[in-house]
């Protein structure tokens, strides 16, 4: 059996008596099977957290989809009325206004909040304001704290929005261009991007980014990408 | 059926089953069915905004989720609508007692000489580091650290899940994709020691 797989088995617990006896003599005298049965915990506890970040993520994702939900619940008729009107309204709009780059900004729920007591306090309030919405009071908290951590893909990805929200468009692209390729936050900033510079009127540049996102492996992205690259044509 | 009659009708045991299987949907509908009670609750016990009480709601729920896969909540005899309010219950009293220790750690620094919260700050810096990594690989690697690791699969359901002809090509993608984190891991910790 791999040395891995027996670091495995060992932490589900799956070893047999005999076979559970010798990895605890080796554990007691081996310093690197011992670092490797730390390092793997640590992939544990790292897989684990990311799950329950995204668990978190998802339940704000949700959180606002009940919002629409509960206010659906009135008088069918009136919302039969209402939908006939939109509907034509929308109809007209289309056929004679231009696509607006603005209409694909697409939604950013923002971070859930560190509950560790090395939380960065500062970091969450001005995660909590952009969660309100207001996104003058964020966009300077984000900035605040860039000066001091001028390359944090997180504060750029989330000041570039709070800058492209409030027309600062150049601004906002100075910011996502830095986000490094690795970043979690790189194929949505790509995305912005591509956005930002259809608003500034470089198609070409837009094109070329939204392209690229249609190749990556992110679904919801790349079908508003293709909505954009269609919209832009 | 509506997401309040299957929670309602579900005995508690079905439910942490459930969560335990990996069903993620169960977990949204507890959040739907039972979030606008905790929220009218926390109001009015902890003077929270509304706001800060979905927040602590949702964590509750990532809280439940948490305890329920470490086998914590096996033996759980309330309800499981009990059991989420005392973990939001929980998060609102340790959110308020920390506020009170960060407000001491700001007063007296060398409170953060302190071994035990070094530890706490080194272990957490490093499963953020872990967390990082992870999230920067590719697909199908995530797919399988995670299935593996955190929902418990077999190799031979990875493998079905993720279209790989059998079991022993599933596991040799796990090796790989385990190595390739591990190695990024102690670079980055090399990284950190050098800096």
């Amino acid at each position: 059996m791999e040395e891995s797989d027996s670091i495995d088995m060992y932490l589900k617990g799956e070893l047999e008596p005999d076979q559970l006896d010798d990895f605890q003599k080796r554990l007691a005298t081996d310093e690197q099977l011992k670092q490797k049965l730390s390092i793997r915990k640590l992939v544990i506890a790292g897989i684990s957290q990311a799950y329950a970040d995204n668990l978190k993520y998802k339940l704000i994702e949700f959180d606002r989809s009940l919002e629409p939900k509960k206010r659906m619940q009135f008088s069918w008729k009136m919302a039969a009325v209402v939908t006939f009107f939109v509907s034509a309204g929308a109809v007209l709009y289309f056929s004679i206004q231009k696509p607006n780059p603005l209409e694909f900004d697409i939604a950013e729920p923002g971070l859930p909040n560190t509950m560790g007591i090395n939380s960065d306090v500062a970091l969450n309030n001005a995660m909590n304001t952009f969660k309100t919405g207001d996104f003058h009071m964020s966009g300077k908290q984000f900035k605040d704290l860039l000066d001091s951590n001028p390359v944090n893909d997180t504060l750029l990805y989330f000041s570039g929005i709070c800058d492209f929200r409030t027309s600062q468009t150049e601004s906002a692209i100075k910011k996502w261009i830095y986000i490094d390729g690795t970043s979690e936050f790189s194929i949505k900033a790509n995305y912005r991007l591509a956005i930002a510079y259809w608003l500034n009127g470089d198609k070409i540049k837009a094109r070329e980014l939204l392209n690229g996102i249609i190749n990556s492996n992110d679904e919801m992205l790349q079908t508003e990408s293709k909505a954009a690259l269609d919209a832009i044509k | 059926m509506n997401s309040k009659t299957n929670i309602l009708n579900l005995e508690t045991s079905a439910i942490i089953e459930a969560i335990k299987a990996g069903s993620e949907k169960i977990l949204f509908q507890l959040y739907e069915v039972y979030r606008d009670e905790f929220v009218s609750w926390a109001i009015r016990n902890h003077q929270v905004s509304i706001e800060e009480a979905k927040d602590v709601f949702q964590e509750s729920i990532v809280g439940l989720y948490k305890n329920v896969k470490s086998g914590k909540a096996d033996t759980l005899e309330s309800s499981v609508k009990t059991y989420l309010f005392g973990i939001g219950k929980n998060i609102i009293i340790n959110a308020l007692k920390r506020k009170g220790v960060e407000e001491k750690i700001m007063q007296n620094l060398e409170y953060q000489h302190d071994n035990g919260i070094n530890d706490f700050y080194n272990q957490e810096h490093l499963i953020n580091l872990v967390k990082r990594l992870y999230r920067a690989m590719g697909s199908p690697c995530k797919e399988i650290l995670e299935m593996y690791y955190e929902k418990g699969f077999d190799m031979e359901s990875v493998a079905s899940n993720i279209g790989y002809k059998n079991a022993d090509v599933a596991k040799k993608k796990k090796y790989e994709c385990l190595k390739s984190l591990e190695d990024r891991i102690n670079m980055s910790r090399l990284k950190d020691i050098l800096n």
